[in-house]
């Protein structure tokens, strides 16, 4: 190389290293971001979890403890594959945003072509300068879209706490409606045991009896489909916790939880929004397809934008270098489509972002009516219903013992207590789910209405000529 | 332990106040018959006893003997444990009976205390119609706070009865009803030694409730000798050869009671329509006595003991009947109650639960040889060879030998009895299996 050429690849260097240190914008750790994605969810959801804890040791030794609501959400964080995917995609949006502060390589280019041979040489060495001046909106972009990220990864975690606090709430219900359903086969039992016992003292007809046995065969069936459905619930629960599932028919403590702690109704639509994770996520979007459409103006068309050197020997051994530039001419795409799309992008982010508003409020609405409905059902089940239900069983009683009424009569005022309970314990679990539901919007996850609890109680109790 | 009527029948325990109640003297409360005011003539007759009734008093006024009945609800206890708001006359129900003599004239007031207005029919009697007591037929109804009078000249003598004759289902089924009984004023004979009067009637009262229920058409739970019930009925006494006259009217709203005198054979010397000649009567047992009627039967009481008197409808002799309850015999209804129990009663069927209020037992109480299995319409006549003043004496003791006892070893030797075998006479031959039909099969056709 000559000295010219030596002097001209020492510059570009000194340029490259320039501009390289001119431009490095600090992203945040990716540490630090699933720190803060974990401290935002527990904040919300009030269980913590340290996130270098996540892992299949720490889950192991949280197995081990009694499955309550919070050691369920954090064994859920700590062991299940979603949590890592929702954090790993950190990294993904992170290194996005890492990519948009840095400069494009120089392009170095060099030809040889032979005359005879008397070989000619060129030697090129450019640097794309368009994406110097476009770089802080694209960091900006990229921050935005990270922003949107942290709001999603947040809300799943959220999400998934609610998740298994139904999937917990569905496991005490259906443990209750089981144990009721137990009580009434032992009830249609007995039943059946008299009415055999009259049958062969001959006092009995035979279709009475076959009616009587029936019977217990419905409660039978009832006692099966409870016990299917808490097995399934407990599947629910079990799926949630990854690999750190706990064995089969695992005991759910502090049921039966009869009472609902108090929950603040109040203007619940704007307190949502206002928590709204997804709403955050919306407006991160938006905020992004803003500076997008900045950054779509400025290029206004620009698609290159190079300066650089280039150095020729010519076939004849002379030599030759200078400087050498290279840009688009908007002169027939002067950025016009990119520019309206990128407003599109705008208009339909900002819509999106309304319509989520809508929905969130919506929810809200919906939900303290569920939340306000069902706890009033409830209370009125457990406080007037019941309470009358085992006051007709000890009347009856009364009027059994005073041979006013005969065994079956009698049998059946503790098969219609039985009945309410039953009836109780799904509205009671009615009113859990869409209190949880409320709970998790509050906490900044909209909840899905078409997939959640249906506003009917589930789990009543079949009824005769079903 | 629960005192359950269901307890009552299967083990027989009794509070003592039941036992005590059955053993009350046949008297007249004094209270309900203030002497006649100026009328020092003693009576011809013998003054007739109601038991767990009264005697309707009166004064005379210028000859005539005026009354006052006052129609009004009334607690009335059918038996202890069992009180029920009926309609009755002078704070009691039934009324008292109405007592006089053949030719007296009597003025009988009637105030009407009741919620509903009423009248009284003077059944049997024979009267001006303007005073047979039926309500917008013979006479406006009663209004409620009204007071109406009636006069009555007595030309018959005999056992007759009063009762309201408007809204009667309702009024009688309530209890408005009483005895009307009128002495001869020249007896053909002389009067019995014991006059006993007695009025029957049926009610529905539910175990647990307090009302009577006038609606009831046929199912009657409560059967009544003047009111009361069995273990609340109190006895009848007699001291040995003297003669007795029962008086029984019915106002029962569809049953006839067939009333059945033990250890005695009764003749029926009267009905409400007149005495029957003695040459028309004859030896019974049981005399049925039909709703609307009175049957006067008469005995000498010869054969001491404590004689039951009872109507023989065996559902009569019941206290608030259950029904629709299973038939238990042939199962082992202890184990059928606790399976019951268990699902029902605190603590898996150990814990009691408080017997239910206003119900007696079904039957009875306890005598002195166990539990009396009756109720309802059933009272006991009382014989004895000296009594004490009129007070009904204690149990019957029997002569030594001449009760039922379990058979000794001499006795069952002595008479060649067996246990181990059923006396041939008494056992028909077991039927001989019948053999299949010739040719018993599915074949159709060819005949
Ligand atoms: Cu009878």
């Amino acid at each position: 190389m000559t000295r010219r050429g030596r002097t001209l690849a020492v510059a570009s260097l000194a340029w490259t290293l320039a501009l390289a240190g001119a431009c490095a914008t600090p992203a945040p750790s990716g540490g630090e971001l699933r720190r803060r994605a974990l401290h935002d969810a527990s904040d919300r959801t009030g269980v913590a979890v340290a996130p270098d804890a996540i892992g299949a040791a720490a889950a192991d030794a949280l197995a081990a403890a009694p499955l309550t609501d919070a050691n369920a959400v954090r064994l859920a964080v700590l062991a299940h594959p979603s949590v890592r995917a929702a954090l790993a995609r950190l990294g993904v949006t992170r290194a996005d945003l890492v990519q948009a502060g840095l400069i494009s390589n120089p392009v170095f280019a060099a030809d040889a072509i032979d005359f005879s041979g008397r070989p000619e040489l060129e030697f090129a060495l450019a640097q794309p300068f368009l994406d110097l001046f476009l770089r802080p909106l694209r960091a900006r972009v990229a921050s935005a879209e990270l922003a949107a990220t942290e709001a999603a990864v947040a809300r799943d975690l959220v999400h998934l706490a609610f998740e298994v606090r139904r999937a917990l709430a569905e496991v005490r219900a259906a443990d209750r409606l089981t144990s009721l359903r137990r009580d009434a086969l032992a009830t249609a039992t007995s039943a059946r045991e008299l009415v055999e016992r009259l049958h062969a003292a001959g006092s009995v007809s035979a279709p009475e009896r076959t009616l009587v046995e029936d019977a217990e065969l419905r409660a039978r069936l009832a006692l099966l489909e409870a016990e299917a459905a808490a097995e399934e619930a407990r599947e629910t629960v079990a799926a949630l916790f990854g690999d750190a599932r706990p064995p089969p028919g695992f005991a759910v403590p502090d049921g039966p939880r009869d009472e609902l702690p108090a929950l603040d109704l109040g203007d619940v639509e704007a307190r949502a929004w206002r928590a709204s994770l997804d709403g955050r996520e919306a407006e991160a979007l938006l905020d992004a397809a803003v500076h997008g459409r900045t950054l779509a103006g400025r290029r206004a068309g620009m698609r290159t934008f190079e300066l650089g050197a280039v150095a020729r020997r010519e076939p004849d051994a002379t030599f030759g270098a200078g400087p050498a530039v290279a840009l688009t001419v908007p002169i027939l795409d002067h950025g016009q489509a990119a520019s309206a799309r990128a407003d599109a992008v705008v208009a339909v982010r900002a819509a999106e972002r309304d319509a989520l508003r809508l929905r969130v409020e919506s929810t809200a609405r919906r939900l303290r009516g569920r939340v306000r409905a069902t706890g009033e059902r409830a209370a009125l089940l457990r406080d007037r219903h019941l309470p009358l239900r085992a006051r007709f069983v000890r009347e009856t009683l009364q009027r059994y013992d005073a041979m006013q009424v005969g065994a079956f009569d009698a049998l059946a005022a503790k098969r219609e207590e039985l009945e309410a309970q039953q009836a109780y314990v799904a509205t009671l679990r009615t009113a859990w789910l869409a209190r949880l539901d409320l709970e998790e919007l509050l906490a900044g996850s909209l909840v899905d209405l078409a997939h959640a609890t249906p506003i009917d109680d589930r789990a009543s109790p079949p009824q005769e000529g079903d | 332990m629960p005192t359950t009527r269901r307890d009552f029948l299967g083990a027989g325990t009794l509070a003592a106040g039941l036992l005590g109640c059955g053993l009350r003297p046949a008297v007249a409360a004094p209270g309900d018959a203030p002497a006649p005011a100026g009328a020092a003539e003693p009576p011809p007759h013998r003054p007739v006893v109601t038991p767990d009734g009264a005697t309707l008093g009166h004064r005379l006024v210028d000859g005539v003997k005026v009354m006052h009945l006052v129609a009004e609800e009334v607690d009335h206890e059918f038996a202890p444990g069992l009180v029920a708001r009926c309609w009755g006359y002078n704070g009691r129900v039934h009324g008292p009976t109405i007592e006089a003599v053949e030719g007296d004239r009597l003025r009988v007031y009637v105030t009407n205390r009741l919620p509903a207005p009423t009248t009284v029919h003077w059944h049997g009697l024979h009267v001006a119609n303007g005073f047979d007591g039926v309500s917008g037929l013979t006479q406006p109804a009663i209004p409620p706070g009204a007071t109406f009078l009636y006069e009555l000249t007595l030309t018959q003598h005999g056992t007759f009865m009063y009762h309201s004759h408007h809204d009667e289902m309702v009024q009688m089924a309530m209890g408005l009803m009483g005895m009307f009984v009128v002495h001869p004023r020249r007896p053909a004979s002389p009067p019995p030694d014991r006059d006993y009067a007695y009025l029957l009637s049926e009610w529905a009262v539910d175990a647990g409730l307090r009302r009577p229920d006038p609606n009831e058409m046929s199912d009657f739970n409560v059967l009544t000798f003047n009111g009361r019930v069995f273990p609340g009925t109190t006895p009848m006494v007699a001291r040995r050869g003297e003669r007795v006259r029962i008086r029984i009217g019915n106002l029962s709203a569809t049953d006839h009671h067939p009333i059945h005198v033990h250890g005695h054979s009764v003749e029926v010397v009267a009905t409400d329509g007149g005495d029957i000649p003695a040459a028309g009567r004859w030896p019974e047992t049981t005399v049925l006595v039909p709703t609307g009627s009175v049957r006067v039967l008469e005995f000498v009481a010869d054969h001491p003991g404590d004689w039951a008197v009872h109507c023989h409808m065996t559902h009569h002799t019941m206290n608030q009947m259950g029904h629709g309850l299973p038939n238990l015999i042939g199962t082992d209804a202890a184990a059928f109650d606790a399976a019951v129990r268990r699902h029902l009663a605190p603590g898996d069927g150990a814990a009691a639960v408080e017997p239910l209020p206003n119900a007696i037992p079904m039957l009875g109480a306890v005598g002195p040889h166990g539990y009396v299995h009756m109720g309802g319409m059933f009272t006991i006549l009382k014989v004895r060879d000296a009594l004490i003043g009129d007070a009904a004496p204690g149990w019957y003791e029997a002569p030594p030998g001449t009760t039922a006892a379990p058979a000794t070893a001499e006795a069952l030797a002595r008479d060649g009895i067996d246990l181990r075998v059923v006396p041939a006479p008494d056992r028909p031959p077991a039927p001989k299996p019948a053999p299949p039909p010739p040719g018993h099969g599915h074949h159709h056709g060819g005949g």
